[in-house]
């Protein structure tokens, strides 16, 4: 697997490092955003930088270097390798650049809620965020999450633009399952066991329902997916967990397959199709 | 003084994307101006897509409230953003 030598990434953030905050966020955008252009099309390092911090990036403080010291002592890029490896032949997964980035620790929910771990998956890179306390299981259950998205984007081979909230559902619930039999329950993440079953068919029929063809774009996609004020909070990842869950109960499909396997066919074969 | 003085002064207020002489690429609301630097704000960035692990905030730019500075002597370009892009 290309696990990407992003420490030494890291390392030049720290030596460029300047006294001010402002400038800091523009040092982490030359030194961590730029050499990701090649990764993405049409795009400019500014739009990379925000998307990233977005979803669990690093913001620059005083802490920062001593944290990334201890991940590069602690060689969490090797750990992160063995693991993905193993993943890529059980599953029949791509191999694909892999970018590890210290997480933002100074974010309460990130913290509590996902033990400061956050990741992003395309079809051709991935990328992790954990901390230097990130212990190899956690790390473990990060990837796990994060590479099943990856095989399977592979897998159902349709471009982003075109997925819609079931596929969504249906891609998080799955990657969570993965965390399941890999590690089993004590590692999935808080939002799968935020609502019970019978609450996730409530929502179901309310929010959801009527809403599985939206695409990514639309605005009440991501509402559904990470809560809003009425929309209860990762309303989206659980319901997908218990749709994926109740699959799989009922055909113990393994994992190599049910990867394999279109939304809809999982959908029709769950308790809410 | 630059050129561009007059011009940012003038479109205080507006989302701006400006080239520096380096190349890099600043977008932004126009908050302030003095003799040397043009003040922006971050605007929304476009989304990437892709997915996470169930962390997820909407990006304001550089957090609200966080402005920096563009050196108007390091300005290539500047061009006037229309609504629909952030």
């Amino acid at each position: 697997m290309t696990i990407v030598d992003t420490h030494n990434w890291l390392i030049a953030y720290t030596k460029n490092k300047k006294d001010k905050f402002k400038d800091n966020l523009h040092v982490q955008c030359d030194e961590i955003c730029e050499p990701l252009l090649p990764y993405f099309n049409d795009v400019n390092a500014y739009d990379i930088h925000q998307h990233l911090l977005s979803h669990g990036l690093f913001i620059p403080d005083p802490l920062d270097k001593q944290i990334i010291k201890k991940m590069i002592k602690d060689n969490q890029w090797k750990s992160a390798n063995k693991v993905i490896t193993q993943l890529s032949k059980l599953w029949g997964g791509p191999d694909v650049p892999v970018f590890i980035f210290p997480s933002d620790h100074t974010n309460k929910t990130l913290r509590t809620e996902f033990k400061g771990r956050s990741g992003l998956s395309y079809h051709d890179k991935v990328f992790l965020f954990i901390t230097d306390t990130t212990t190899k299981k956690e790390l473990q259950a990060l990837i796990t999450h994060e590479y099943n998205h990856v095989t399977r984007l592979n897998e159902v081979n349709i471009q982003e633009e075109k997925l819609n909230l079931l596929d969504a559902l249906v891609l998080e619930g799955m990657a969570e399952l993965a965390v399941k039999n890999e590690l089993g329950p004590d590692h999935l993440s808080n939002w799968t066991s935020m609502y019970s079953n019978e609450f996730a068919h409530k929502a179901w029929n309310k929010w959801i329902k009527p809403n599985l063809a939206l695409k990514k774009t639309n605005l009440i996609h991501e509402k559904i997916m990470y809560g809003s004020k009425v929309i209860p909070k990762w309303l989206g990842y659980n319901v997908g967990y218990h749709l994926v869950s109740s699959y799989n109960q009922t055909h113990q499909t393994s994992m190599y397959d049910l990867i394999r396997l279109s939304s809809q066919e999982i959908l029709d074969g769950s308790e809410f199709g | 003084m630059s050129r561009y003085h007059s011009v940012c002064k003038r479109h205080v207020g507006r989302a701006v994307k400006i080239t520096t002489v380096d190349g890099r690429v600043h977008r932004g609301i126009i908050r302030n101006v003095n003799n040397t630097h043009v003040f922006l704000e971050g605007v929304p960035a476009r989304n990437l897509g892709g997915y996470g692990y169930g962390y997820y905030r909407r990006p304001y730019g550089y957090r609200p409230g966080f402005g920096w500075g563009v050196a108007l002597g390091s300005i290539a370009t500047l061009a006037l953003l229309p609504f629909f892009w952030w």
